[in-house]
C-alpha cells in the first residue's frame, strides 16, 4: 500500500491563478500568493453572495419533496425539505420551519436559508458526501452528512 | 413466507443508491453504493458489500479502539501482547505508521502524549481502504463511504456523473467551501479534512510544545489512498500551525499523488496541483 507513496522533488512553482475561477458557495476574489499557492477566494459572509436560489437543474424536474429533517444551525433548529429525483440526488433545499424568536434571530435566518440552500444545492453542484474535521457520533446528528443520509 | 424468486438474484429494479449509516469508531460511517452498473450479482451483491464494508469497519474497530481495554491495540499498549504475537493487520498499520512519520519529518507522529504507539491518525483511513476494497470484492463498483468526515469513492455516482465530495467550512458546518471530484472519470479519491473545530484535542496533543494554534485552520488533502490522506491532512495542519500556511501546503508537494487546501480566516490555499480535483476548476463536472 505504502509503495505508490514516493516523495518527489518539486521546485516551487506558482499557479495561475487566473485559471480558477469562483468556487461555489465563494465569489471570484482571486489574487496570486506570494508562495507556490494560489487563493481561491475569499469567504462570503452575509447575504451579499447568496442572491436568489437558483433554477432547478434539469434532471430535476421529477423531483420529488423528501421528508422534513430538524437540522440545528447555529442560529436554532430548522426544519429542512429537500426534494430529490429519481435517482436520489438532491435538487433542491428548503427551509419548512423557520426558528423562533426575536428580530435578530428572524433577520439572521434570512440569510441561513439561502447558505442552507446553497449548501445543499451547492449552486447546482450536488455532492455524495461532506468532508470535515472527524465528527462524534452526537456532532453528526446535527451536520449536513445526516442530512444527505437522510434522503 | 418465501418470496416469489427467492434464491435467485435480485434484478436491478431501479438505478436507486444503496444508502445505509450506522455508528462505528466513536463517529457515524456513511455508505452510498450507486446502481448504475449492474453486476452479475444484482442488488443483492450491493447488499452483500454494504454488509462488508460494515463487517470490516467494525472488525477494525474492536481491534484498533483506544477506548476498549480488550482491544488488540489496548493489549499490545498495555504489554499483554508480545510484537511478535501481532495480527498481520497491526503489523501492517505498524510499517505505515512508521513510513510516514518518516515521510512527513516527523509532523505525524503515531504516538501519544506518552510515547506509546497509537495509530490514531491514520487507521480510520486504513480501515476505509480495506472496506472499500472488500465492498469492490463483494461486487460493488461505484461506492462512495464517509466515515466522520473522511471520505472515500470508487467509481462514480451515475453513468454521467463523479463522486462529489463537498468540503465543509470550519467556522460553519452548514457552508461549503469547495466541492472535490476525481479528476478522471470513474477514478477513485480520499479525502480527508483535519480541523479542531470538531473535536480539536487531538491536535492539539500531537502539537506538544505549541502554546496556542489557531482553531480556525483546516486542511483538507485529496489523493487515491484513505490512510494517506487521512495521516496526510493531519500532518499538514501541524505543520501549518507551526511553521505557517506555505510550509503546511509545501509538505504535498513532496507527495505523489497528493493534493491539499487550507482555509483559515475566510481564505482558501491550495497546493500546486489542487486544480484538477476542484469542480468548477478543473474537474469533470459532468
Amino acid at each position: 500500500m505504502m509503495g505508490d507513496f514516493v516523495k518527489r522533488a518539486l521546485p516551487g512553482v506558482a499557479t495561475a491563478a487566473a485559471a480558477l475561477a469562483a468556487v461555489a458557495g465563494y465569489d471570484a476574489v482571486l489574487h496570486a500568493d506570494p508562495g507556490q499557492q494560489t487563493t481561491l477566494g475569499t469567504e462570503i459572509v452575509g447575504s451579499a453572495g447568496q442572491a436568489a436560489a437558483p433554477a432547478p437543474q434539469p434532471s430535476c424536474d421529477t423531483a420529488q419533496p423528501a421528508s422534513g429533517h430538524s437540522f440545528a444551525t447555529p442560529w436554532g433548529p430548522v426544519q429542512v425539505v429537500a426534494e430529490v429525483d429519481s435517482a436520489g440526488r438532491v435538487c433542491r433545499a428548503d427551509a419548512a420551519v423557520y426558528p423562533d424568536g426575536d428580530s435578530r434571530s428572524q433577520m439572521i435566518n434570512s440569510r441561513a436559508i439561502p447558505q442552507l440552500n446553497a449548501a445543499v444545492e451547492n449552486r447546482g453542484v450536488e455532492f455524495d458526501a461532506v468532508s470535515g474535521a472527524t465528527y462524534t457520533s452526537e456532532a453528526y446528528r446535527d451536520s449536513l452528512q445526516s442530512i444527505l443520509d437522510s434522503l | 413466507m418465501i418470496p416469489a424468486g427467492a434464491g435467485r438474484p435480485e434484478p436491478l429494479r431501479s438505478a436507486r443508491p444503496l444508502r445505509c449509516s450506522f455508528p462505528v469508531m466513536g463517529t457515524v460511517a456513511s455508505l452510498t453504493i450507486a446502481a448504475h452498473r449492474p453486476g452479475p450479482g444484482g442488488r443483492g451483491a450491493l447488499h452483500r458489500a454494504a454488509g462488508e464494508v460494515r463487517r470490516c469497519l467494525v472488525e477494525d474497530d474492536e481491534r484498533f479502539s483506544r477506548y476498549r481495554p480488550t482491544s488488540e491495540l489496548e493489549r499490545y499498549r498495555g504489554g499483554r501482547i508480545a510484537r511478535q504475537r501481532l495480527s498481520a493487520h497491526m503489523l501492517e498499520v505498524m510499517r505505515d505508521c512508521e513510513s510516514l512519520e518518516r515521510l512527513t519529518d516527523g509532523a505525524f507522529r503515531p504516538r501519544d502524549a506518552a510515547g506509546m504507539f497509537d495509530p490514531t491518525g491514520y487507521v480510520k483511513g486504513w480501515a476505509m481502504e480495506r472496506a472499500v476494497q472488500a465492498a469492490i470484492a463483494a461486487g460493488a463498483r461505484d461506492v462512495c463511504l464517509n466515515v466522520g468526515g473522511d471520505v472515500r469513492t470508487a467509481g462514480a455516482a451515475a453513468a454521467d456523473r463523479p463522486w462529489r465530495v463537498g468540503v465543509r467550512s470550519p467556522s460553519n458546518g452548514s457552508r461549503i467551501i469547495a466541492v472535490v471530484a476525481a479528476p478522471h472519470r470513474g477514478a477513485p479519491i480520499a479525502v480527508a479534512t483535519s480541523g479542531r473545530y470538531e473535536r480539536g484535542n487531538h491536535l492539539w496533543s500531537a502539537l506538544g510544545h505549541l502554546a496556542e494554534a489557531p482553531a480556525d485552520i483546516a486542511v483538507t488533502v485529496v489523493g487515491g489512498d484513505a490512510g494517506i490522506v487521512d495521516a496526510g491532512a493531519t500532518a499538514v495542519w501541524v505543520r501549518a500551525a507551526t511553521s505557517g500556511t506555505a510550509a503546511g501546503l509545501a509538505m504535498l508537494d513532496r507527495w505523489d499523488g497528493c493534493e491539499g487546501m487550507l482555509a483559515l480566516g475566510g481564505e482558501l490555499l491550495a497546493s500546486a496541483g489542487m486544480t484538477p480535483f476542484l469542480v468548477g476548476h478543473g474537474a469533470q463536472a459532468a
